[in-house]
């Protein structure tokens, strides 16, 4: 009953907001990507001199 | 022909600016809830001072400019290089008073580099200065370039013929500049209240992991994902983010700088079911390449002179400030000496070519942007393609921006004149720098810092630096927040009234 809390369904949330929730989990893949590919940039100079 | 200027011209522009005016008092009453939280009563006349500055400014400009006449986008433009002139002013009040700046210009100097989301700093001892007034100048920059540059940038400054990169396709084109501002601000202040919290939980989970307490580290992140994400780089620590030494901060900040640096436009498509966007879009790909390609060149120089010979200390020492700097954040994990010192001339030069370039157009990045990177670049292969193919052939581009866009000659136009702007500015800014006595390359950094918005120092920017680079400074960042048109636009606006008068 708190704060309308009772009347709170998940799945109701989670449909309405389903967009928003996975295109923030889009940005983050792309972060990743981001951080991934310049980790591998850091360490191809290493690779060539080796 | 131009239509001379008119007092109602003058009234709209001042009436619009006393909203500016109200905005900052009230703004400035918030950190008083941090100054009460953290028992630091001495501070709260500074917020009240600056409270009651701003709104009775805004009250008489209310009083004596009141009108209702509709803001035209000519008066928009000009309202916001004005506000970005006075609201730095207002907020520096607290700063000032604070004592953690040397003089009034100095803590103008904090307000310009806050509020335009650049980062360089010139307060005192950082370490010890009150949580609120800290918090202050962190706010400043998230309210500043987190959500005022993107509101002006997508209802006014996207609006303009120069500005090439197209306003909000959230709404049409032919929604009145005042609508617009209002509808546009509600949903980057949703969005952006999101990334805040988002930034703060990854900071804060990080600097628990690290060993700080969980008020510190809910403070550090809070503060610092303010400045992540409005692109800013100011620091809680004098030390900037090298005053960690941890590797789950430096991922904490790349998170929220890239955040930060992706376009507003890019964000509201995906975040409205647009994912392939993410994919598709051509500022995305510029941003990914020039990154990439910098991050290469300065990993292999940097191995070269033999500074960092492991890929953790490439990464978190040269890819890091690649990304720092393309963002046009400005979190350091190494001093400005060590980067001015001992990193080799080819990677201070492209590290300032990088700043000046910027993170993407209608974001809290400042620079070039990558969209007009990106046109300039297709336009330049067309050109080429128009030399090489006979001369009745019709040579066509476009390029992908949440839609297919048709590259017109008035889109590139656009971008080649900004282009022209931030590099008779930069040039402009690197001879003042030299004639006060400096290195160029270290002119060059400092210049490109203050222009592209981003707060990477090599050094210059302290309270002992001349009076007359410090109000270049200011008026660099001033002018490169606000990507140039609106400066052209004001000195036009005021060549305008000087020759033809006020009717």
């Amino acid at each position: 009953m708190i704060l309308g809390l009772r009347d709170f369904d998940i799945r109701e949330f989670l449909k309405k907001n389903i967009n928003f929730i996975t295109g923030i989990f889009s940005e983050f893949g792309l972060i990743i990507l981001i951080i991934m590919a310049s980790f591998i940039v850091s360490f191809l100079p290493l690779l060539i001199r080796i | 022909m131009l239509t001379p200027l008119t007092r109602g011209d003058l009234r709209i522009i001042g009436f619009n600016i006393s909203k500016v005016a109200y905005i900052v008092g009230f703004l400035s009453l918030l950190p008083i809830v941090m100054a009460v939280l953290y028992g630091e009563f001495d501070t709260i006349p500074y917020f009240l001072i600056c409270s009651a500055v701003s709104f009775l400014l805004g009250s008489l400009l209310h009083h004596f400019l009141y009108t209702k006449e509709e803001m035209e986008l000519k008066h928009a433009v000009v309202m916001a290089a004005i506000a970005w002139l006075l609201a730095p002013i207002l907020v520096s009040i607290p700063i000032w008073l604070s004592n953690f700046t040397a003089s009034f210009l100095d803590a103008a100097f904090e307000g310009v580099s806050g509020f335009t989301g650049t980062g360089l700093t010139l307060a005192l001892d950082i370490d010890h200065m009150s949580r609120s007034v800290n918090f202050w100048r962190h706010f400043l920059q998230f309210m500043g370039d987190g959500i005022g540059i993107i509101v002006v940038s997508l209802s006014i400054l996207g609006r303009t013929e120069m500005s090439s990169v197209l306003a909000f396709k959230g709404e049409g084109k032919d929604v009145g500049i005042r609508p617009s501002i209002v509808r546009t601000s509600r949903i980057i202040i949703g969005i952006g209240v999101v990334f805040l919290i988002i930034g703060a939980a990854i900071f804060t989970v990080a600097g628990v992991q690290d060993g700080l307490d969980f008020g510190t580290a809910l403070y550090d992140g809070l503060n610092h994902s303010m400045t992540g994400y409005a692109t800013g780089g100011f620091s809680v620590r004098s030390q900037n983010l090298l005053y960690y030494h941890s590797v789950w901060v430096e991922v904490a900040a790349i998170v929220v700088m890239i955040f930060g640096a992706l376009n507003f436009n890019l964000h509201y498509a995906i975040l409205s079911g647009k994912k392939r966007e993410i994919l598709k879009n051509m500022e995305v790909k510029v941003l990914l390449f020039l990154l990439l390609a910098a991050g290469f060149f300065i990993s292999v120089n940097l191995l070269s002179s033999n500074l960092y010979t492991t890929t953790d200390a490439l990464f978190r020492k040269g890819l890091f400030h690649v990304i720092s700097a393309q963002t046009t954040t400005g979190f350091q994990t190494i001093s400005s000496v060590h980067i001015m010192v001992l990193w080799p001339v080819f990677s201070v030069v492209l590290l300032s070519i990088t700043m000046l370039l910027g993170g993407s157009a209608n974001s809290t990045c400042g620079g070039v942007k990558m969209l007009r990177v990106g046109v300039l670049f297709k336009a330049l292969v067309n050109e080429v393609k128009r030399a090489l193919l006979p001369r009745t052939a019709v040579v066509s581009g476009s390029f992908h921006h949440i839609e297919d866009t048709p590259l017109s000659d008035t889109i590139v136009r656009g971008a080649a004149v900004i282009a022209l702007g931030y590099l008779i500015l930069f040039s402009f800014g690197t001879m003042v720098t030299v004639l006060h006595g400096y290195e160029l390359e270290e002119a060059m950094f400092e210049t490109s810092s203050a222009l592209g918005n981003v707060g990477l120092s090599s050094g210059i920017t302290s309270p002992s630096m001349p009076s007359m680079l410090k109000v270049t400074y200011m008026f660099l960042m001033w002018a490169g927040k606000l990507e140039v048109i609106a400066v052209f636009v004001l000195i036009g606006f005021i060549i305008l009234a000087l020759r033809r008068g006020i009717k």
